[in-house]
């Protein structure tokens, strides 16, 4: 997983400032972030498709569109589905039928923001529920082609690091999950390295030392 | 010839050929699609895919392996977005027949992008050691390269 120098600033900035979340940690000052907030889960197909064409509209090439209809799918679907726990800590929407219409209020509300600096294009989700294991997702991650195939399971947000460059966490536990895919739009794909790096976030829970 | 709609896309039955269209997502019922298919080798054009998500990679793995049980798979001018995600699993390696894909190329003389047909019995040596084949560009005749990572498309063709 290769790490540039910017990524790195981008870390040490998160960490000195005490602040983990947010895309504009990634993207110059000054670039427009656009954003949506779902009031249905039923309007992800339509946010998605938005988001893909508002990209395409500012320049970005069709092919960056088709990634990032790829990556806001998985990581609104996984806000929706997967984050939300009941009281015995069961990820009670998982297996819910997935085009049902259902309104999202309090915690359920899922938002989605994107923003481009012509360095990186950064697509930025967030659910109110701080669920999201980064240990597992990076195990996941890390296991590559034979978990996905083997287990069929957790699928959803190894394609969406397949199709980034850099791939971010930050978890407020029971709080908060922010999970930030950045697309390096400078170079061609095939003078970036092969693997996105992976970056996770964790903010202290109150009380915590 | 039979046409059939199983969510967002549309296949049309030939005998034991089927030729998909639009999205493979939740709404696909393409376990449907076996049921039509008559036994034995089948051959899946998936030009027309659009979109693909996790959940409707997962019914793709399901129907592929339902269809093998019964005969070979073919796969024909499989689509970009489905190739790319193909080769995320090792599901894929070496386990389906697939005579062509398409594939995101760039030309280095006149800037112009396409997806263009990769015929695999014609390329299967440069393929196999992950070698993309330099096509001609549409627009200007010279030779066009892969615009992404040769693994991208490729893996799945290494043994």
């Amino acid at each position: 997983m290769p790490i540039l120098a910017e990524e790195l600033l981008a870390t040490v900035q998160k960490l000195r400032r005490n602040e983990a979340f947010g895309l504009e940690k990634y993207i110059a000052w000054g670039a427009e972030v656009r954003s949506y907030t779902l009031e249905d889960a039923c309007e992800r197909d339509d946010a998605v498709t938005t988001l893909a064409r508002d990209v395409v509209a500012v320049g970005l090439p069709v092919r960056v569109g088709s990634l990032v209809s790829v990556i806001a799918d998985e990581l609104i679907a996984n806000a929706l589905y997967v984050a939300p726990l009941d009281h015995h800590k069961q990820r009670y929407r998982a297996s819910e039928t997935r085009e049902r219409s259902r309104a999202l209020h309090g915690r359920d509300v899922v938002t989605v923001r994107w923003a481009t600096d012509a360095r990186y294009l950064a697509i930025e989700v967030r659910d109110r529920w701080g669920t999201l294991d980064p240990h597992a997702v990076a195990a996941r991650l890390a296991s590559g082609k034979a978990s996905a195939s083997s287990t069929e399971t957790g699928m959803g947000l190894a394609l969406a690091y397949a199709c980034c460059n850099q791939f971010v966490i930050d978890l407020e536990p029971d709080v908060m999950t922010e999970v930030i895919a950045l697309l390096d739009v400078r170079y061609k794909p095939t003078e970036l390295g092969r693997s996105a790096s992976f970056h996770t976030f964790v903010s202290p829970t109150p009380g915590d030392p | 010839m039979s046409s059939l709609r199983t969510g967002r896309h549309d296949v049309e039955i030939t005998g034991g050929r089927a030729v998909l269209a639009g999205r493979i997502d939740e709404t696909s019922q393409l376990a449907e699609l076996a049921v039509q298919l008559p036994p034995g080798d089948v051959a899946l054009d998936a030009a027309g895919i659009t979109f693909v998500n996790s959940i409707g990679m997962r019914a793709w793995i399901r129907l592929i392996r339902a269809l093998r049980e019964r005969g070979t798979v073919t796969l024909e001018a499989v689509s970009d977005v489905l190739i790319v995600q193909m080769n995320l699993l090792a599901e894929f390696r070496g386990r389906v027949q697939i005579a062509s894909f398409h594939a995101g190329y760039v030309c280095p003389a006149c800037g112009r992008d396409a997806a263009l047909l990769v015929d695999v019995a014609r390329h299967a040596a440069a393929l196999r050691e992950l070698r993309a084949p330099a096509l001609p560009c549409p627009e200007c005749g010279a030779a066009m390269e892969l615009a992404d990572c040769p693994e991208r498309y490729l893996s799945i063709f290494v043994a």
